[in-house]
C-alpha cells in the first residue's frame, strides 16, 4: 500500500514521464490516422485528370475547358452518371453528401464535386450543376458535359470510366449504362482513392479525413 | 344488424331445441367467420416492409422506389403503379453489373446497367443497386417525407397498395 502512495518530487517526475508518454502516445495516434487505412481503393493505373478538359458549369464558368483536377489545396470529387439515372447515381450522390456533411466545415471547405455526364443529349451544363447543387448546397460544384463523343472517351478513359447509351427505339425512354466509381482527384489531376458503388457513407468519410489530412501535411 | 337482433327475441322459451339451433348456428357462422379470416390470412401471405423512395433533385426526371418484399410462399410481383400525378409510370427494374468485361477485371471495368424485368420474385429485398420500381418521368420531386402511392399487383396476391416514404 505503502508503496503505491506517491509523494514529492519522484510523483513529479513519474507525472512528466506519464505526461510525456501520454503525448507521444497521442502523436503517434495522430501519425496513425495520417496514414490511416483506407476503405476505398487505390488506383494506380488509373491516369487521371492530368491535361484532360471538358467543357465546364458552375462556379462561374459557362461551357469554359476545365482539366479534371482539383484547384490547389483541395480535393475534386469526381463522378460518371447522367441525370435521368434513378438508382446508382443518387445513390452514390447520397452516401457522399451523407460523408461529407459528416465532417467539419473546415475540411468541407477543401472539397468540390464534379460529375462527368454520359448523356449529353438530355443533360445541359448547368442540369448538373443544381442537381449537385441539390446534395451539396455548401460546396462548389461543376457539371461537365461534351457533346464531342471522342473527348468524352477520352476523358473516361483517362479514369479507367466508360459509359454507354443502351439500345433503345428513337424517340423512346432511355438508359445509359455506366461505371459508378467516385473518384477522389488532387490538385495535379492524380486519383488519390475511388470508391465502388455501395461504399458505405462512413467509409467515405473517414477515408476524406485521411486524404485532407495527408494533404496538410 | 337489426335482424340480428331480433333473432333472441324470436327463440320461444318452450322451445329449447329451437334456441339451440340457433346457437349452434351462430356458433357454426362464427366458426365459419374465423376459418374464413383465416384463408384471408393466407392468401394475404405478402406483405410490405420499409416502402421508400429517394428524395430527388427538382430536375432529376426519374426515381426509384425500394421496399421489402416478405411472402410466405413463391409469388411475382407483376406490375407497379404510381399516382399520375408523381409520376408518368412505373416500371419494374433491376440495376446489375456487367461481368463481360472482356478479359478485364470487372470490378474495375463492370459497367453498372439497368433493365426492365417482366417480374420480381417474392420474398425479395428492393434495394438501391439492385431490384427498384423505376419512377419514370417525375412530375414532382420526391421530398423528404413525402408520400407516393403505389399499386403492385402480384400474380397470386392480387393488388396492394403500399406508401412509400421519400427520404434522403
Amino acid at each position: 500500500m505503502h508503496r503505491h502512495v506517491l509523494r514529492g518530487r519522484p510523483a513529479r517526475v513519474l507525472a512528466i514521464i506519464a505526461g510525456t508518454l501520454a503525448a507521444a502516445l497521442a502523436l503517434a495516434g495522430g501519425g496513425v490516422l495520417g496514414s490511416g487505412e483506407l476503405k476505398g481503393m487505390s488506383a494506380p493505373d488509373v491516369g487521371g485528370g492530368i491535361n484532360i478538359m471538358l467543357p465546364a458549369y458552375g462556379e462561374g464558368l459557362e461551357g469554359q475547358p476545365k482539366e479534371l483536377r482539383a484547384d490547389y489545396g483541395k480535393l475534386l470529387l469526381l463522378y460518371f452518371g447522367y441525370l435521368s439515372c434513378p438508382d446508382v447515381c443518387p445513390t452514390t450522390m447520397s452516401a457522399l453528401a451523407v460523408a461529407v456533411r459528416s465532417l467539419p466545415a473546415e475540411e468541407r471547405r477543401s472539397l468540390e464535386v464534379a460529375m462527368v455526364t454520359g448523356d449529353p443529349a438530355r443533360d445541359s451544363g448547368q442540369d448538373i450543376v443544381d442537381y449537385l447543387k441539390h446534395f451539396f448546397n455548401d460546396l462548389p460544384v461543376y457539371g461537365l458535359r461534351t457533346a464531342d463523343s471522342e473527348q468524352l472517351t477520352r476523358a473516361e478513359d483517362a479514369f479507367g470510366a466508360a459509359s454507354e447509351i443502351d439500345p433503345h427505339k428513337p424517340g423512346e425512354a432511355y438508359t445509359v449504362s455506366h461505371t459508378a466509381f467516385l473518384y477522389a482527384v488532387d490538385h495535379t489531376g492524380r486519383v488519390l482513392l475511388m470508391w465502388p458503388f455501395g461504399s458505405l457513407s462512413e467509409d467515405i468519410s473517414s477515408d476524406l479525413k485521411v486524404l485532407l489530412e495527408r494533404q496538410r501535411q | 344488424m337489426k335482424q340480428e337482433m331480433e333473432v333472441p327475441m324470436n327463440i320461444n322459451p318452450r322451445t329449447p331445441i329451437l334456441a339451440l339451433a340457433v346457437i349452434a348456428l351462430m356458433a357454426f357462422g362464427l366458426t365459419g367467420c374465423g376459418e374464413e379470416k383465416q384463408t384471408e390470412t393466407a392468401q394475404q401471405g405478402v406483405t410490405i416492409e420499409t416502402p421508400w423512395a429517394r428524395t430527388s433533385p427538382a430536375n432529376q426526371q426519374n426515381g426509384a422506389v425500394y421496399m421489402k418484399i416478405e411472402s410466405d410462399s413463391p409469388d411475382k410481383l407483376i406490375k407497379a403503379e404510381v399516382e399520375s400525378s408523381i409520376a408518368d409510370h412505373a416500371e419494374l427494374h433491376e440495376t446489375s453489373m456487367e461481368t463481360d468485361g472482356g478479359g478485364m477485371d470487372d470490378s474495375m471495368h463492370g459497367k453498372m446497367s439497368m433493365k426492365k424485368v417482366p417480374f420480381i420474385e417474392a420474398p425479395a429485398e428492393l434495394k438501391p443497386g439492385g431490384f427498384h420500381i423505376m419512377l419514370i418521368g417525375l412530375k414532382q420531386p420526391i421530398k423528404n417525407g413525402g408520400e407516393i402511392e403505389l399499386t403492385l399487383t402480384f400474380e397470386k396476391e392480387g393488388e396492394l397498395r403500399v406508401t412509400a416514404v421519400g427520404r434522403d
